[in-house]
This record gives structure tokens, sequence and C-alpha cells, in this order.
């Protein structure tokens, strides 16, 4: 009797520790998303860690309209007989910025469905594809000319016309995508996690060249004068001529992974690392100019304001919640810190008019002073 | 909290994420032959706590009889019945704690075994994102196996089985290591007890694998195969395949086990007798 209520004990406490670990997710984590904010004139768009699209007003820090939540699939299998598992009480993970053009938002979510939205009302315009849905997106999507391109998690790229969300073809490559693709001068520029960045003819689809880079890559690449810029998980930053995708330059290893996008700025290239380091590259050649402390990981994309490169660390897992945003001057190469946060942050920065737009990881948006770091405002997205 | 977490992962569950994706690089990069020969390096390390507790378990079951009678003779005087709870434990030679406390020490090397297959296998955003972290950057291999391949035979390591036959394996193979341990009780009560046990823990991990990414089913089933063998190896098959009562007297578990044992390993006929 002793012994079995021993065991009784040891089999609730085994599966409370399950339940605890792994949660009602079949991976072990719930996939949240970490949007960024997409800036007009007079609007930011952010999808919000609920799955939701919010339009706020810049001015008055108010909603324009009610939040467009994207509807989840209809839980299948044995997720339909647990309703606090389905997938209906689970909001869908937004990992991409929202791109916005002529007077369209779109989102891509991690359900595999691209949804165009009108910016003046919230109102869905189209939905692609119409019934089913793709591999999961984890990238954001680009708007080029009267397209706009996105990759999956089955290493697929699509081109959709914008206005009807009509596709306009499809691209395979050999495995996931979790980059946003960038267009420049009619191509296509993506990475995989295949080890290998496409260039893709953007109006037929047809592959120009491939080159093989010795780890994945999720950050977009850069493109300024004829030469795609971009980090990856090898831990080195590459430099590859756009036109035939031979190597120019290869940098010095960093330590850990290069996940956030890099920033050409004047003849450097500023480029994050998940090591707490802002890697200073020489743009001719790839030499490691300076080696700057963000004394925490970076994994969201920085920004460009004025001279100055905007990187935001942020603490890792088991230690208290806090990000650092720090300014970089680009013509001395000095770090000045700008604000912090105690929340994590994990999003791609935005900025526009001066403002540098934070979105958290506990879905707040701050409005913050990029001369000055002052925070303006902020909202729950909650 | 925040601390225990940290040395948790620095001491605990990075060096096995490490070691996991390692050895799924000599695996030629798969991922599912990894999770099978860290379970078992696991298992095999461990190898005399399972041992252990596993005699510990024997014996206390061995001695239910005995506690039986104790229980019913005491009933009604609590002190005396936990004096000769303990003397039969003391003439015994087992410790209660016996079977506990080795289950206790593995049980945080089986979560940590368990958080390193979800870690490495990162399938979501977030988790992959996370896995840096625990990667030593001055082991370059590291780096150069990182994203694992989740494919392995018909499976996609980090998602659930569709074809529903690994939650079959897990429910089959721990009904079959539940089954070996348990004992036929002629106390009604304790009988609904084990039913209880023997069914409820094959159907609980069952679900679970419904769930869960298909890497984490397939450490269950080794996990449960290893135990297999060497539940076999220590006690027989069990109650999986009875043996007919060989003895014309109630028998006690330990004469029955003894029995038992030695029918398997040959040293007696049918009737009892010792072989030539």
């Amino acid at each position: 009797m002793h012994l079995k209520r021993v065991k009784i004990v040891f089999v609730a406490a085994a599966a409370l520790v399950l339940f605890s670990l792994v949660g009602c997710q079949s991976t072990g984590a719930v996939a949240r998303g970490w949007s960024g904010v997409a800036v007009t004139q007079a609007d930011v768009y952010v999808a919000t860690l609920e799955g939701k699209l919010a339009s706020i007003n810049i001015t008055t820090h108010n909603r324009n309209w009610s939040d467009y939540k994207v509807l989840a699939p209809a839980p299948s299998g044995i997720n339909a007989l647990i309703p606090s598992c389905s997938g209906s009480s689970l909001p869908v993970a937004i990992y991409g910025t929202p791109a916005t053009i002529g007077g369209l938002i779109y989102i891509a979510g991690y359900d595999g469905k691209v949804i165009a939205v009108t910016a003046s009302s919230g109102q869905e315009r189209w939905l692609y594809p119409r019934s089913e849905y793709l591999a999961p997106i984890v990238g954001g999507i680009f708007v080029s000319g009267s397209n706009i391109y996105f990759g999956t998690s089955k290493g697929e790229v699509y081109a959709l016309d914008a206005a009807t969300g009509d596709l306009k073809w499809k691209f395979q490559a050999g495995d996931k995508i979790w980059a946003t693709p960038i267009v420049d001068n009619g191509v296509v520029f993506i990475g995989s996690f295949d080890r290998n960045i496409y260039a893709i003819n953007a109006d037929t689809g047809v592959q120009k060249w491939k080159r093989a880079i010795d780890g994945t890559m999720v950050a977009s690449p850069v493109v300024k004068n004829g030469v795609v810029y971009f980090g990856a998980f090898d831990r080195y930053c590459y430099a590859i001529n756009a036109a035939d995708g031979s190597l120019k330059w290869r940098s010095a290893m960093a330590e850990n992974w290069f996940w956030a996008d890099v920033i050409v700025a004047g003849e450097n290239v500023y480029a994050p690392n998940r090591d707490g380091n802002v890697y200073v590259l020489k743009i001719t050649d790839g030499t490691l100019v300076q080696k700057i402390s963000v004394d925490a990981p970076v994994s969201s994309s920085p920004v460009m304001v004025n001279n100055s490169v905007v990187v935001i660390s942020s603490s890792v897992p088991n230690t208290p919640d806090r990000a650092v945003m720090y300014s970089i001057d680009t013509t001395t190469n000095t770090r000045r810190q700008l604000a912090e946060f105690t929340e994590k942050v994990t999003a791609p920065l935005s900025a526009g008019n001066g403002i540098i737009y934070v979105h958290t990881d506990n879905d707040v948006l701050y409005a913050v002073d990029a001369q000055n770091g002052t925070k303006l405002w902020n909202l729950s997205l909650k | 909290m925040t601390g225990i977490g940290q040395i948790w992962d620095l001491v605990i569950l990075s060096p096995l994420i490490n070691v996991l994706v390692i050895i799924s690089s000599v695996m030629l990069n798969n991922f599912g032959l990894a999770i099978i020969v860290l379970t078992l390096i696991i298992r095999v390390a461990t190898l005399p706590l399972t041992v252990k507790q596993l005699k510990s378990t024997r014996a206390m079951q061995a001695m239910q009889p005995k506690m039986a009678e104790i229980q019913k003779k005491y009933a009604r005087d609590r002190q005396k019945l936990a004096e000769e709870q303990m003397r039969l434990y003391k003439e015994s030679g087992i410790s209660p704690a016996g079977c506990a406390i080795p289950m206790l020490i593995q049980f945080p090397i089986w979560i940590a075994l368990f958080q390193a297959i979800v870690r490495a296998l990162a399938a979501v955003p977030e988790d992959f994102m996370n896995l840096s972290l625990h990667l030593y950057t001055s082991w370059p291999v590291v780096y150069a196996s990182v994203p694992l391949n989740p494919s392995f035979l018909w499976l996609d390591m980090a998602t659930p089985d569709k074809f529903l036959i690994l939650p079959i394996l897990v429910g089959a193979s721990m009904w079959v290591q539940q089954k070996m341990v348990t004992i036929t009780s002629t106390d009604p009560k304790q009988r609904q007890q084990n039913q209880m046990m023997l069914w409820m823990m094959p159907l609980m991990f069952a679900f679970f694998t419904l769930q869960f990414p298909s890497g984490l089913a397939l450490y269950w089933i080794v996990s449960n195969l290893f135990s297999i063998g060497i539940q076999y190896r220590i006690t027989g098959w069990g109650e999986l395949i009875p043996v007919k009562q060989v003895v014309s007297n109630t028998p006690t578990m330990d004469t029955r086990f003894t029995k038992r044992n030695e029918l398997q390993s040959g040293k007696t006929d049918s009737d009892g007798e010792k072989k030539s």
C-alpha cells in the first residue's frame, strides 16, 4: 500500500512536471511572434502577440480601428478533442513586420496564411491561400512594385499580386526559409536553412544563382552598390556580388549566431551578434574595424537614424527581463546608451521621423526619441 | 529561482544539448539516432541507480503480504503498527527510501534529457533562437551541425507522429514495463490499484505522445525498452508471462520470484525438482 502511494505520487508528479515543461503545445514552447512596427507618416502598424494587427495613430496614440484578429485554423485530430489545447484557443503567432503599400497592410502568420487588410478601416481585402494553409511563415513580407514576396518554412518563396493576392510564381529552396526576402534591381535575395543564399528573378521566379555559405541564414540581406551583405549562423558575415553570387569577402568569426540584419553605413558594415557585440566591418574587405559591446545578445534588427545605428540588446532566459538600447555613432564608432527597458525585446526596431519604435516581449509598444532616448509614449497592445 | 535556473542550464542542460548535437553530427546529422544513442548512454550511466531501485522495489513488493498482515493485526494501534513496520523493514534489511532515493536522483537527469531534446529540436522560432545560448562557442562542430536535421525514418522529430505509430509504441512499451513490475494481489483493493497503475501510465504517455514532438516519443520508447531489458535481467518477465504456482501452500512473494527465476534459468523442471 505504502509503495503504491509512493508510485501514485510519482506518477502525479511526473504528469505535472511534463505539463509544466511542455504545456499544451506539441513543440515544447508556444509560438508567440515578434513582429516589428511598420511606420507611415501618420500611423504605425504592428502585429500583437495575441495574433492581431493594430493600427495606431502616431499623434494621438489611439487605435485607428479595432484590432484585426487573425483567425486560427480549426483544430484537427486530437487537438479537436482537447478544448484547452485546441488551436482555436491559441492566437496565431506573427513574426514578420507588417508591410504596407497602396492602402493595404500585409501580414503573414505562423499558421501559413498571408492576409491583406485595408489601412483605412482594417477590413480584410484578401487571404492567401483562400482555403488551405501554407507551411508556417516566420519571415516578413517584402513589397516591390506590384508584387509582394515571402518565404515559408517549407522552403518555398512566393510572389503574389499585391492588389489581388493572386499567385505570380513560386520557387522551391532546399530547406526552411525564415528570412524576409528583399528585392533589388529586379532580383529577389533570400537565405535558407539549406545554407544557401538565392538570387531569383523577381518577375519570373527563375533562379539566377545560388551561393553556398557555411551556415543557416535567417537575417535579411542588405544590398548596396551591387553587393549583398548578411551574417549567418556559422558566425561569419558575408559580402556577395549581386550580379553572379561570387564571394567578395567573409569576415572574421564572431562567437555566436548573426540573427539580426546588418546595416551598411558609410564605409562600414554594422553586424549585431548573439554574442553581445556589434561587429563593425570594413565594407571593402570585411576587416574588423571595431567590436562594440552591447552587453547582451542581439536578435532585434537595428535601425539607422541620422548618422547612428540604433541597436537593442536583451537579457537571456533565466535572468531578469532587461533590454538596453544603444546608439552607435557611425563617424566615431562610439556607443551611447539611449534607453533601458525592464522587458525583453526580440522584435526588430523600426524608426520614422526621429522616433524609434520598440515592440517588447510583453506586448508593449514604446516610442523613443532617437536623439535623447526619452520614452515619448507607450501603449499596451494586449 | 533565476540562480537555480542558470546553474541548471550551465551545469546540466547546456552540456547535454551540446553532447546531443555532437552525437547527431557523428551520426551523419541524424537526430533520431542521436536521441537513441544519448538515451542509451544516460540509461547505462544511471544503471546502478536503476538496478538498486528495481531491487528495492521488488523487495518491498515481496514484503507486502507480511506488511498487510501487520496492518490488519494492528489496525487500531497506530504506534504499534509503526513499530512493527519498522521492525519488518529492519529484519528484511530494506529501507523504505531504498526505491524512492534512486528514483529521485534519476528524475532530474530524465528531466534534463527531456529538456535537452526539446531545446535541440527547437521547433518554434523562440526555442530555436534560444538554442544559440546553449551552444559552446569553442566547439566549431556544434555550430556546424545546427540546425539539426529533424527527419528520421517516416518522422519529423519536431512534430507529433501523424501515423500514430509512436503513441501506440510508447503506450505498449510502457504497459509491458508496468506489467513486469506488477504483482498479483489477493487484496481486491490493491488489485484495483495495480490495475489502475498498469493502465494509467501507458495511456497517459500515449496521450502525451499524440501532442509532443516525435523526438520525445522516441526517447520514451528507447528508455522503456531499456527498462524492460533491465527488468527482465533482474526479475524476469514478472506478471507479463505468469509462471504456474509450483508451491502447494500459499507462497510468499520471495519464494515465487525465486522459483520463477530458477525456472527461467533452467535450474528446475516443471515440478520444482532440480535438474541433474
